[in-house]
């Protein structure tokens, strides 16, 4: 298992930091090589700007400022992101991430002649897990339509394995959380990483 | 009327700047009163930084950074979006509006722990965007992220008798 941590907190002793530890935790104890990008201390910048939107579709040349990167996601095998849920959705350095990095020719590829669908890139990652915290509650996060967790979940699935595991857990309801409801979710992440790093789902589609 | 236009795009020309065009010329022909934020051209910084994050909940000095952006939605009667959907949802520089500028005592009041809405005098919503990916592909396989992520957004901290209209 080679698995890359995206990591997507400004204050490194947030409690979204302590959830990051238990999963590097949670994989040293096996044999699983482990990379971590923190978007924040890398200051990467998420804004797609205009020299980037003019080379976008050109496959030879969409790339070059985001190498590493997509070096550290063609050497994985699980994307594993830690992050916390603002607004309802991703933190913006997350979300220009998805939008710097997953580019046309690596991530996803587009029609020929224009016609047909969109084919995915990325079916070498078989683990997909997605570890965040809320302020609001379950259910209001339910009604917005959790845009953050199904960008992920969904959408990014789709580019992904056919046979990808999905994890997911949550800390909803934050600004009222206690030492209690803290520590009980971070025994959830440690069950929910268990069965994240069991083998890849087996496909029923051929 | 007095409408704010949030525009998402960096390039001149796109089909996204000709939807921002569309979306600012109508009330203005109707001699509403229009603000219209750019965030590419004014350089808005996107990312909440870590400061920000340490006073988001100090009503003081939450804003000190992005005043005038927190104080622009608040004058608006009207919002309009103009805003390319990428990889299911809104750009980054959007999102990284909102990260920064919807703090306590500015979209909405923080009283006894409750959120309130504190964007009641917006009584109209709109978006117009675009997305790569077939209409059936996102409602079918992704629900439509991007718009219930602009609009139940902004919609929580609006007027209740509000107006939502999506283009896309």
């Amino acid at each position: 298992m080679r698995a890359l941590i995206v990591y997507c907190h400004p204050d490194p002793s947030s409690f979204t930091a302590s959830v990051r530890d238990v999963v590097l935790k949670k994989l040293s104890d096996t044999e699983a090589e482990v990379r971590v990008l923190d978007l924040y201390a890398v200051g990467f910048d998420p804004v797609l700007g205009t020299s980037e939107l003019a080379e976008y579709l050109d496959v030879s040349k969409n790339s070059e400022r985001v190498e590493t990167h997509i070096a550290d996601i063609k050497w994985c095998n699980s994307l594993i992101f830690v992050y916390p849920t603002w607004w309802y959705g991703l933190p913006a350095a997350l979300k220009g991430w998805l939008d710097r990095v997953m580019l046309p020719g690596f991530a996803f590829h587009m029609p020929e002649n224009g016609a047909g669908a969109i084919k995915p890139g990325l079916q070498h990652i078989v683990r997909l897990g997605v570890f965040t915290t809320c302020g609001a509650s379950r259910l209001l996060t339910w009604y917005v339509g959790s845009p953050g967790k199904r960008t992920l979940t969904r959408g990014l699935r789709q580019l992904c394995s056919r046979r990808v595991r999905i994890a997911f857990a949550a800390h909803y309801c934050m600004d009222t959380s206690t030492r209690e409801s803290r520590e009980k979710h971070l025994t959830r992440v440690e069950t929910t990483m268990d069965r994240f790093m069991l083998p890849p789902r087996l496909s029923l589609r051929f | 009327m007095r409408a704010l236009v949030l525009f998402a795009h960096a390039v001149t020309g796109s089909v996204s700047s000709a939807l921002h065009d569309s979306v600012f010329r109508r009330p203005a022909e109707r001699g509403w009163s229009m603000n219209d934020c750019d965030l590419h051209a004014e350089g808005f910084g996107a990312v909440l930084a870590a400061a920000e994050r340490g006073s988001y909940h100090d009503e003081k000095l939450n804003c000190a950074t992005v005043k005038e952006c927190v104080l622009r939605p608040r004058a608006a009667e009207i919002l309009a979006l103009a805003l390319p959907v990428w990889i299911f949802g809104s750009s980054a520089i959007l999102k990284g509006f909102f990260d920064r500028t919807c703090v306590p005592s500015g979209a909405f009041k923080l009283l006894d722990g409750k959120v309130k809405p504190n964007l009641t005098q917006i009584c109209k919503l709109a978006a117009a965007t675009t997305y790569g990916w077939g209409y059936a592909h996102q409602s079918l396989w992704d629900r439509r992220p991007a718009p219930p992520s602009c609009e139940a957004d902004r919609a929580f901290c609006c007027q209740p008798e509000k107006r939502i209209v999506l283009h896309s």
